[in-house]
């Protein structure tokens, strides 16, 4: 199958610019890094503590992007393909780092959310970012990955190596510590 | 909750998927900066798998050629071929109108003349164990075109595509008769081209007659004038120190070499080089550290390996301590043993053109560091005879042009250009990997034989 039938659904201009990575052209690179840096530093910046630290899953995850570029088949949108590597780069990172939170099993009555959380609409995405930075590690993957990615209890467990229980967990209370500094966010944002 | 839950997603969800920010403008200097470590690793396993797949095809090529000259050359009798009718006609007792000895003539003929002609494109059709360039040289001087056959439908065939025969054809059956041997020695040119044969030894020999007429051997043995250097690898400080404090001093190497032709123009080289070479070090300052045993020793590191010294003016010494090492010098001799491919792509009477290319066999004979290290207003020469992290053993891929001028038809002078470059470095384990090269020009004599 010839490149311009694998990916049908990228523009004659990212066909080229993926045909030159492929073939290892540097000005390629370059291109496609320029195209979804941007993007991809937004998703980075979720996933890590800071700036420094989305930089570094950035460039790990370009990095990765640059290595298995020949390996992208055209299922799905090239922007997924890429996105999907810098969270499993976001991931291996934390997984070295063994920042994960150790197995604390999932009561629901512990973790109930009492209150709206509206106040969350006035916060800008940024504002958001920071919240989620804050969490400690395995409280954040786990958030990330439930809510931003969509992914199940399950698979969390078997990505992250820790039990359906821990996942709940982790996700309720991280649930818990945003819906708090949410509202005192919400608090100080009202009272100026 | 739940709704509350959803709602909480739902703004996360919307807020990760049109977030985006700049990164710092040198993540991109970072990236590339790792893909041309990336493109230096992928281009080393590149070099190595290509090395093995030319190692491969030499050593393909060799069995190759040993099948040629060996199996081929040597065939078992099936029939009355050739050499039985040689041996017939030497028999015979027949002199020409000169007095020369026919059989040995003939014989001499019946070995050497297969099928040769002035038209390349039949030496695959028969190899000729005649020397295609001498018959050559003979066609240019008489302006005429030969064509031998020993072989009766090769001689038909050779007619029917409109080759001038200026010869009958030599049968080589034993039914040829003297009349026949005659016959053939009649014309002019016959007897011209027989003079050249003619000048060959007497002896009745086969294998000798092919021997002379196209010597298959050849003795080379010359002295060069080199310029070595090296390609270091292994980023770290110890590779910008040896860069910056050595410097290779004009070096000399000399080899016998021997090559079998194999084909007319084709042939195998061997030998043994030895190489001498000679670096200068700049003074520099070693710091102590510990050795393999534990002991707190100066590491004195160079391009090919580390040696671990303690001046005795030094009774201890703790990680860190320095001292000077002013300058030094390192001689690496090394014998290598090559295996080349040659080609005279120019061949004529007096000058010989030999472009050839091959890998080498490295063995490391000697390393030797010479130094003073100095310390404390004291001073005291080092002599270092072993060095660590260095291996005994490496290939080269190795590229060679010989011109060589005839001086007599068995004896030429020749001059050597040739290039070597290491496949594998000479170090292991040392602070850096060195691959060594060579460029350099050598004189010599050759003898064929």
């Amino acid at each position: 199958m010839s490149i311009k039938q694998t990916y049908q659904v990228l523009s004659d201009a990212q066909q080229l610019i993926i045909k030159g990575c492929i073939a290892g052209e540097r000005a390629s690179q370059q291109k496609l890094y320029n195209l979804y840096a941007r993007k991809m530093m937004g998703v980075c910046l979720w996933y890590a503590r800071n700036k420094e630290e989305a930089e570094e899953i950035l460039q790990d995850g370009f990095m990765r992007v640059f290595t298995y570029i020949g390996k992208f088949k055209g299922e799905g949108s090239f922007e997924g393909w890429i996105r999907r590597i810098m969270v499993n780069a976001a991931l291996a990172k934390y997984k070295n780092r063994s920042h994960l939170r150790p197995v604390v099993e999932y009561n629901p009555e512990e973790h109930e959310i009492k209150e709206a959380v509206s106040p969350i609409v006035i916060l800008e995405a940024k504002e958001l970012v920071k919240l989620v930075q804050e969490l400690t590690p395995g409280y954040r993957m786990v958030f990330n990955l439930y809510v931003l990615e969509g992914m199940k209890h399950r698979e969390i467990a078997e990505l992250l190596g820790i039990s359906e229980g821990t996942s709940k967990s982790n996700l309720a209370d991280s649930r818990i510590i945003l819906q708090r500094q949410i509202e005192a966010l919400s608090k100080k944002v009202a009272s100026l | 909750m739940n709704k509350n839950l959803h709602k909480m997603d739902e703004i996360f969800n919307a807020a990760y998927k049109g977030f985006s920010e700049n990164p710092s403008s040198n993540v991109w200097d970072k990236i590339s900066s790792g893909l041309d470590k990336v493109e230096a690793s992928s281009y080393k396993r590149r070099l190595r798998r290509w090395k093995q797949v030319a190692i491969f095809s030499l050593l393909l090529l060799a069995g190759f050629v040993l099948y040629e000259t060996i199996l081929k050359n040597n065939p078992i009798p099936s029939n009355k071929n050739e050499s039985i009718a040689i041996d017939t006609n030497e028999r015979a007792e027949t002199t020409d109108q000169q007095g020369r000895d026919i059989n040995r003539i003939h014989s001499t003929i019946d070995v050497s003349i297969t099928a040769v002609t002035g038209k390349p494109h039949t030496n695959d059709v028969l190899p000729g164990h005649l020397n295609e360039d001498n018959i050559k040289q003979y066609h240019q001087q008489y302006k005429e075109t030969l064509i031998f056959s020993s072989a009766e439908n090769t001689r038909q065939s050779l007619e029917k595509e409109g080759y001038p025969l200026i010869t009958n054809t030599i049968s080589s059956s034993p039914e040829r008769n003297n009349s026949d041997k005659k016959a053939f020695l009649q014309t002019d040119a016959q007897s011209r081209y027989l003079d050249i044969i003619h000048e060959l030894p007497a002896k009745n020999n086969s294998a000798r007659s092919k021997q002379l007429l196209n010597p298959r051997w050849t003795l080379s043995a010359y002295v060069s004038s080199d310029r070595p250097g090296y390609r270091l690898d292994k980023d770290g400080p110890a590779l910008l120190k040896i860069k910056e404090h050595e410097d290779h001093q004009p070096s000399f190497s000399a080899g016998i070499l021997i090559a079998r032709h194999v084909k007319n123009r084709l042939a195998v080289q061997t030998g043994l080089i030895y190489s001498n070479t000679t670096i200068v070090i700049s003074p520099e300052q070693i710091y102590a550290s510990r050795d393999q045993t534990g002991k707190v020793l100066y590491k004195y590191v160079v391009s090919s390996g580390y040696a671990y010294v303690k001046p005795s003016f030094v009774s201890a010494a703790s990680p860190g301590d320095s001292l000077t090492a002013e300058a030094g010098e390192h001689v690496l001799q090394c014998v290598a043993v090559p295996l080349m491919f040659t080609y005279d792509l120019i061949k004529n009477n007096k000058l010989i053109v030999s472009p050839g290319f091959g890998v080498t066999g490295n063995f490391l004979t000697s390393a030797k560091v010479e130094t003073d290290l100095e310390g404390s207003s004291k001073r005291e020469h080092v002599s270092i005879r072993k060095l660590d992290g260095i291996r005994p053993f490496n290939w080269s891929l190795m590229g060679a042009v010989t011109l060589e001028y005839m001086v007599t038809r068995r004896m030429s002078i020749n001059v050597r250009p040739f290039l070597s470059y290491a496949m594998s470095p000479i170090t292991s384990g040392n602070d850096v990997e060195t691959f060594p090269y060579n460029i350099g020009i050598g004189a010599g004599a050759s003898y064929r034989f």
